[in-house]
């Protein structure tokens, strides 16, 4: 069933592309360098371009049908009795932006039909090629709407993306399908000078083709694998590189027509047989590069893989240096960065790990020997990635002390793990934010889920807009929570308040002040972050937490009386732009 | 303009693309109730978060208690306002535990599914 769609979907764009090229080939290429000196041929080329443009056009139709069958049948998940009898297949076109894409593209085809048999029954007139060139051009544009690009969000986003698409699959077009109107060109030209003056027009239509792929195929990518890491760590982004690789040798194909054959034309005959093996090969490339498309667009991205690192080491864009790099180096973690993973993390943690890393995870755990000076965790946990982390502790560290955990612990139970170490460091690092927003903070706070009195639960990341958590304390923080929930200001600013109550303190003062409620393994994670006053006694702390779930600004203790925070918390709340550099392992959420 | 000033419009411009929510496939982003999470109260509703807008059509969600049999109204729809929000409303729900079922179909025409289970709390 794959099979089949990536096989319609890549006879649809090399049908369509063909189209294209024939007629940009005919109109600019030939229509210059060949109607002048080979008025006799003219008959001939016109036949043969027909000819083609028919038999492509035949072909998109019945592979775009097809194309539209094994849609519906995904879509629906139905057989395909379903899709015909039960007229699945009518829903589709009625109701998905993909049949309606189907229906416009439908139209074009009529129109492009039409079109090519005024041009061929008729005296041919500048006008009607333009019209066809226009038609055939708005048929294979329109692919753009049918594929990944189409499902973009946001108004500029899909507009640039669609927009680049487009243009990839018309330069790609004209190019591609240019290629067999040459060779039969080539094949038969009347005199060399015909044929010279034939490849120094290509060349200006190729130059300009490959200029525009490169451009929309720069823009293509970075949305659609995102990172060096998924270029190379993906099926999808190695299925790419195939691809760009027969793209380079095309290139490399097309520079030497360009710069040694052509200039050699004028002297003999065996550079014009060379020029039409060449071109021959490019038709080869192409198809190759189309058969790719086909399957790219039924893949799921690069940005939204999972990224297997295929090599030992990588650049570490920051350190700008050449570093270690093991297959998960890129992973993010399948586990969410939540309470309940954080909590379970810490269980491990206390019983696996804490004997060599320690208690608070600084290093200097009882077990540890003096010479193997175990990582301090709760300092270096945020400056890597959690990929290595997760690497570490699942296969070990060579010449350390630190053993391979994997696979008595669990795929999940190590990212559990991980995701503690993120806490515990993010916990370390919040200890030096003050009031003042913070804009390199690494802290990231973690998500869990609350609810508001009479309102549906909420969770922390999930609204995407700031917080402003409370770790209180009992009865010291009462009159402070009270001020927190009747403070107007916090609420035209559109800032949640959440409150958390610190180990030892009842949980419905929190309750009773500011209507929220959140579960034990929150108070108990949430400890972490707070701060000390004096002793080692937990003090009550505010934390900012941006939009993306890092904790911007911190406060320590009760605000000293006649002191007005909540100004400072709504003005710092106004006031966040994004931080310098993301935290490793933060990524649009999913 | 210099030839700095062009390169930093470059860099600019393509740091904004690259900073761009790339889409294609609708994967869940979150819900409510949370995944894996407690309510002290019968929800009205679930309401599932995509990472991309979805056809109505062919998108579904349903909820079944730990016995298997269906507790939502069977009126799963997408959201009028954001095509990216699945949501169905619920029968009052005795605590236990209930799983959330959703097979979707993003515009690009992808078919994603999940579970996932939440928690009612006395």
């Amino acid at each position: 069933m794959n099979a089949l769609l990536v096989a319609a979907r890549a006879i649809h764009f090399g049908a369509t592309m063909l189209v294209f090229g024939e007629i940009v080939f005919v109109a600019s290429v030939a229509g210059v360098a060949w109607r002048r000196t080979a008025a006799a041929s003219n008959a001939g080329l016109d036949r043969h371009s027909f000819v083609v443009c028919a038999a492509a056009l035949a072909a998109g139709a019945l592979s775009g049908v097809a194309w539209l069958l094994v849609e519906a049948m995904q879509m629906a998940g139905a057989t395909i009795g379903d899709v015909i009898g039960n007229a699945t297949v009518v829903v589709v076109l009625r109701e998905t932006e993909f049949g309606h894409v189907f229906l416009l593209r439908a139209l074009l085809w009529l129109a492009l039909g039409v079109s090519l048999v005024a041009m061929r029954t008729r005296a041919p007139s500048r006008m009607r090629v333009c019209i066809a060139v226009a038609v055939a051009a708005a048929y294979l544009a329109t692919l753009a709407g049918a594929g990944h690009a189409a499902a973009a969000n946001g108004g500029t986003v899909r507009i640039v993306h669609i927009g680049a698409d487009a243009l990839h699959l018309l330069a790609a077009g004209a190019w591609l399908g240019a290629l067999p109107p040459l060779v039969w060109c080539l094949m038969h030209a009347p005199s060399r000078s015909a044929v010279l003056r034939l490849a120094q027009r290509f060349s200006v239509l190729g130059i300009a083709c490959v200029l525009v792929l490169i451009a929309s195929g720069i823009v293509n990518s970075l949305f659609l694998v995102g990172s060096f890491a998924a270029l190379f760590g993906t099926a999808y982004g190695q299925l790419l590189d195939v691809k760009l690789a027969l793209f380079a040798a095309m290139l490399a194909i097309a520079a030497t027509n360009r710069f040694r054959l052509t200039p050699r034309l004028a002297s003999g005959d065996t550079s014009r047989r060379s020029l039409r093996r060449n071109a021959m090969l490019e038709i080869a490339g192409g198809v190759g590069i189309v058969g790719i498309v086909g399957a790219l667009g039924t893949m799921v991205p690069g940005a939204h893989s999972t990224i297997r690192w295929p090599f030992a080491l990588t650049f570490d864009v920051e350190q700008r240096e050449i570093v270690a790099a093991f297959p998960t180096t890129y992973a993010t973690s399948p586990v969410p960065y939540d309470v309940k993973a954080v909590a379970r993390g810490a269980a491990r943690y206390a019983s696996e790990c804490s004997r060599c890393h320690g208690v608070d995870a600084r290093g200097n755990g009882r077990a540890a020997e003096p010479a193997t000076k175990p990582a301090d965790l709760a300092l270096h946990g945020l400056h890597h990635p959690e990929g290595n982390l997760y690497w570490w502790i699942a296969h070990g560290i060579a010449g350390t002390a630190m053993p391979a955990f994997s696979p008595q612990i669990g795929d999940t139970g190590i990212w559990e793990t991980v995701q503690y170490i993120v806490a515990r460091a993010s916990a370390e690092a919040a200890r030096s934010i003050g009031p003042r927003v913070d804009d390199t903070s690494m802290a990231r706070a973690p998500d869990f889920s609350y609810e508001t009195q009479g309102q549906r639960q909420r969770t922390l990341a999930g609204e995407r807009k700031p917080a402003l958590i409370v770790l209180y304390a009992s009865p010291r923080s009462g009159a402070r929570l009270s001020q927190l929930a009747s403070d107007h200001r916090l609420m035209h600013a559109d800032l949640r308040v959440i409150a958390i109550p610190l180990p030892g303190s009842p949980s419905d003062d929190g309750d009773r002040a500011t209507q929220t409620r959140v579960g034990a393994d929150v108070a108990s994670v949430y400890a972490m972050f707070a701060g000390t006053s004096g002793g080692a006694a937990l003090a009550h702390t505010e934390l900012l937490v941006d939009a993306n779930g890092i904790v911007r600004a911190r406060w320590i203790g009760l605000p000293a009386s006649g002191a007005d925070r909540d100004n400072e918390i709504v003005a710092a709340s106004q006031h966040m732009p994004p931080p310098s550099r993301m935290p490793a392992g933060m990524h649009h959420g999913h | 303009m210099s030839i700095r000033r062009i390169a930093f419009a470059c860099i600019a411009a393509v740091a904004w693309l690259a900073s761009a929510t790339a889409a294609a496939h609708a994967f869940l982003d979150h819900a409510v109730p949370a995944v894996g999470s407690s309510v002290h109260r019968s929800p009205q509703d679930v309401r599932l978060w995509f990472t991309e807008k979805l056809e109505p059509t062919f998108s579904r969600v349903r909820v079944v208690d730990a016995q298997g049999k269906r507790v939502d109204r069977d009126d799963s729809h997408v959201d009028a306002t954001d095509a990216s929000v699945l949501t169905a409303s619920l029968q009052r729900l005795a605590p236990g535990t209930y799983r959330v079922q959703w097979r979707v179909v993003s515009v690009d025409t992808h078919v994603t599914e999940g579970d996932y289970t939440f928690e009612i709390k006395d």
